[in-house]
């Protein structure tokens, strides 16, 4: 059967997709084994035959697999410990296996893995991942940090906005995305580092796209509030200092 | 000469949208063209670009450890053998 990788490489501008609702607990539902008879010869669902394994068994090592660095590093910020993300992305990998034969080829691969990423890091840390404490986000500041970049560089007589902004640090912008509630969290590394589509990420989310949306205009702020907060106390940015 | 002020807050609203590449074509060429001629709005959206950009870039640079990928296999390994 010829394979449409051509449709893979295109990552996340191929919008349409079909994913398969995964069970929320693992195990819920098991595929059947490569070894076990058909239940109902008479009907499409043939055995498994060797060559099909290996075709499987192909398609994961090759295809599913090359999805490991972006799924470990979406991992690693929202478990924020390198142990966790390991164990996060072993599970995932391990379900995408059990139900590979639900993912319909030349679909959207790398947003059907990240959907059984959401799902398991749902189900792990399940207290946390639902937490939507941001009550406090002042809606009044938009675009804060340009705000405040912008005031600053202007009393000085330059622009230096930008040069503020490269003096941040690999840690810093980690440390600023990893302090986000885990709900904008995931939405806007779904968005700013992985590419998805709004409609990938409602889906990978189990969410509406206008709920996207507005979890990726708060998360982004909040985002841009922690970056003042952390450009202050490193004294690149001195604004409201006392 | 027009007042843009207005084209400024239209415009703004559809910030998120446009860097996120969410917007028709016809949308797009509407900002475009006010961003062509509103410099302090050209300003924002390229400033709100770069925070984007510094995201992907620092979020981006981490690789699974070979160990993890070593492992992933030798446990889909032992598991077709059950």
């Amino acid at each position: 059967m010829p394979f449409p990788t051509a449709l893979l490489a295109q990552g996340y501008s191929e919008s349409v997709m079909t994913l398969t609702d995964l069970p929320e607990e693992p195990g819920a539902a098991q595929v059947p084994a490569a070894s076990d008879p058909p239940a109902a010869p008479e009907l499409a669902s043939a055995p498994v035959l060797p060559s099909e394994r290996d075709d499987r068994d192909e398609f994961f090592e090759h295809d599913v697999m090359q999805h490991l660095d972006a799924l470990y590093r979406t991992a690693l910020r929202m478990t924020r410990n390198p142990q966790d993300a390991e164990d996060l992305v072993q599970e995932t990998m391990l379900r995408a296996f059990r139900f590979l034969d639900r993912f319909q080829r030349g679909t959207n691969l790398r947003a059907w893995l990240f959907k059984i990423l959401t799902n398991t890091y749902i189900n792990r840390y399940r207290k946390s991942a639902s937490e939507p404490r941001v009550d406090s986000l002042d809606d009044s500041e938009e675009f804060a940090l340009y705000h405040h970049l912008d005031t600053e560089a202007a009393s000085r007589g330059g622009s230096v906005e930008a040069q503020v902004l490269d003096r941040f640090a690999e840690s810093d912008i980690k440390a600023a995305i990893e302090a986000l509630p885990p709900q904008y969290r995931m939405t806007v590394l779904l968005a700013d580092v992985e590419g998805f589509s709004y409609n990938d990420i409602a889906e990978i989310t189990g969410v509406k796209k206008g709920t996207v949306m507005s979890r990726l205009f708060r998360g982004r702020r909040l985002l841009q509030k922690s970056l003042i907060d952390q450009a202050r106390s490193a004294g690149f940015a001195g604004g409201n200092r006392p | 000469m027009r007042d843009e002020r207005p084209v400024c807050a239209e415009t703004v609203k559809l910030l998120q949208e446009y860097l996120d590449r969410e917007l028709t074509t016809t949308e797009v060429s509407t900002v475009q063209g006010h961003l062509d001629r509103c410099p302090p709005c050209l300003k924002l959206f390229r400033f709100e670009e770069r925070v984007r950009r510094l995201v992907r870039i620092h979020c981006a640079s981490d690789c699974a450890p070979t160990s993890l990928r070593e492992e992933i296999l030798a446990r889909l390994k032992a598991a077709r053998k059950n």
